[in-house]
């Protein structure tokens, strides 16, 4: 797992895009930061939302060049940027562009931002 | 004090009744003897001809939750201070097994050194080379990479990251619903360890993975969980009629596709189902 925290204070002031595979890591894994070194919820609160609090406009994330993902880390990062951090589905789907050659993660990771219902916690 | 000889089954295999009692009872012994009459046990394996990976990976996990749990064992009164200093260094020991392909197999798995026997062959058995076992109470996609790397040497051209997410998944399900409660035949060792085991063998181009964990049993997580209203796992599972495991397992795929208490809870065995489906005709799964 990369230093998000160190690594990516630099980055965050003239990029616009997230690589997960180099921005944090090769094996995305696990829900809670209790469950593993590179969770969902890391992911999210130590790379997504302040990534998303540093651009004013639109935000790319790169999915391609992880193992994969789980469908836990997927709905804790995405659906929980709606559930735990008060975004909004409406203001995700203007500024957050995701890419990967597998359409279905992106659908997949659409499906929990739509779905996550604000406040609901685990 | 004696220590008390256990013989180990002929076959370590669960998937029928005539090697899966034997195994579940010789376990079932093993568990009493050391964590209730906390006595020392020697395993005697010469009887043992045949170990197939899903009964010898719940040995292997059983014997890691005994030797866990025996370390925690307090002094009996009166018990003499070197035999309570054996109890809980070696509680478990055994002899070599007759069979020198059974032997490559512990060897191979570490479990010879766990019962305190030193290796003494080399791994010459062709099949036994690509058994691969690994344990942890962490979700982490690193330990699933091996797994995957053999995943896509067999099956090129296939969609690895099901795999992975799959064994993610399992992982994750193992640390989240497995270990809500104390299991039923617990003999103490303190709060349960949320730890799962993965075995795979690659065996004529062919991949078998299992994956364990010794929690409270997919039925009581189903019924102690807080991710579905109890009323509706008992409304999915009256549609199924008799209420074995594997049906216990389709009704919480059936609920972790229809989301209701816990939205964004329940859909990792999903992504079990995915890897089969990804692999088409090439890959099965026994529930």
């Amino acid at each position: 797992v990369a230093n998000p925290r160190a690594d990516l204070a630099v980055k965050m002031d003239r990029s616009r895009a997230i690589h997960i595979a180099q921005d944090f890591s090769k094996y995305p894994a696990g829900r809670f930061v209790s469950d593993g070194p590179a969770s969902g919820e890391r992911f999210r609160d130590e790379v997504l939302v302040p990534f998303l609090n540093s651009v004013s406009e639109t935000l790319t994330v790169e999915l391609d060049g992880t193992l994969g993902y789980g469908s836990s880390f997927l709905e804790e990062a995405f659906g929980g940027l709606v559930r735990e951090r008060g975004f909004t589905a409406t203001d995700l789907k203007k500024r957050l562009i995701l890419h990967s050659r597998d359409s279905s993660v992106e659908a997949e990771i659409w499906g929990y931002i739509t779905r996550a219902t604000p406040g609901k916690t685990p | 004090v004696q220590k008390v000889v256990l013989r180990a089954p002929e076959i370590f295999g669960l998937l029928y009744p005539d090697s899966r009692t034997p195994l579940l009872s010789f376990i079932s012994q093993l568990r009493r003897l050391v964590l209730v009459s906390e006595r020392r046990v020697s395993i005697d394996f010469s009887h043992t001809k045949k170990l197939y990976s899903d009964g010898t990976l719940l040995f292997a996990a059983e014997l890691d939750e005994i030797l866990r749990a025996a370390r925690l064992r307090r002094r009996r009164p009166r018990e003499p201070a070197r035999e309570y200093r054996l109890r809980l260094r070696r509680p478990v020991d055994a002899n070599y097994p007759t069979d020198n392909v059974v032997e490559q197999v512990l060897q191979h798995l570490g479990l010879l050194e766990r019962l305190n026997l030193q290796p003494r062959g080399q791994i010459s058995a062709e099949d036994v080379k690509h058994w691969k076992m690994h344990t942890d109470t962490s979700v982490d996609g690193a330990l699933a990479e091996p797994l995957v790397s053999q995943y896509q040497r067999l099956f090129q051209g296939k969609d690895s990251s099901k795999m992975y997410d799959g064994l993610v998944e399992a992982m994750t399900n193992s640390k989240h619903h497995a270990y809500l409660r104390q299991r039923r035949d617990t003999t103490g060792g303190g709060p349960p360890e949320p730890r799962w085991w993965m075995f795979a063998q690659e065996r004529d181009n062919k991949l078998s993975v299992s994956f364990c964990d010794l929690g409270i049993g997919i039925n009581r997580s189903l019924m102690v969980s807080d991710v579905w209203p109890r009323e509706q796992v008992l409304s999915v599972l009256a549609r199924f009629g008799r209420k074995t495991d594997s049906k216990f397992i389709r009704a919480a795929m059936e609920l972790g596709a229809s989301r209701t208490k816990e939205e964004h809870r329940g859909g990792g065995l999903r992504d079990l189902q995915q890897v089969i489906e990804s692999a088409g005709a090439g890959l099965s799964l026994d529930l």
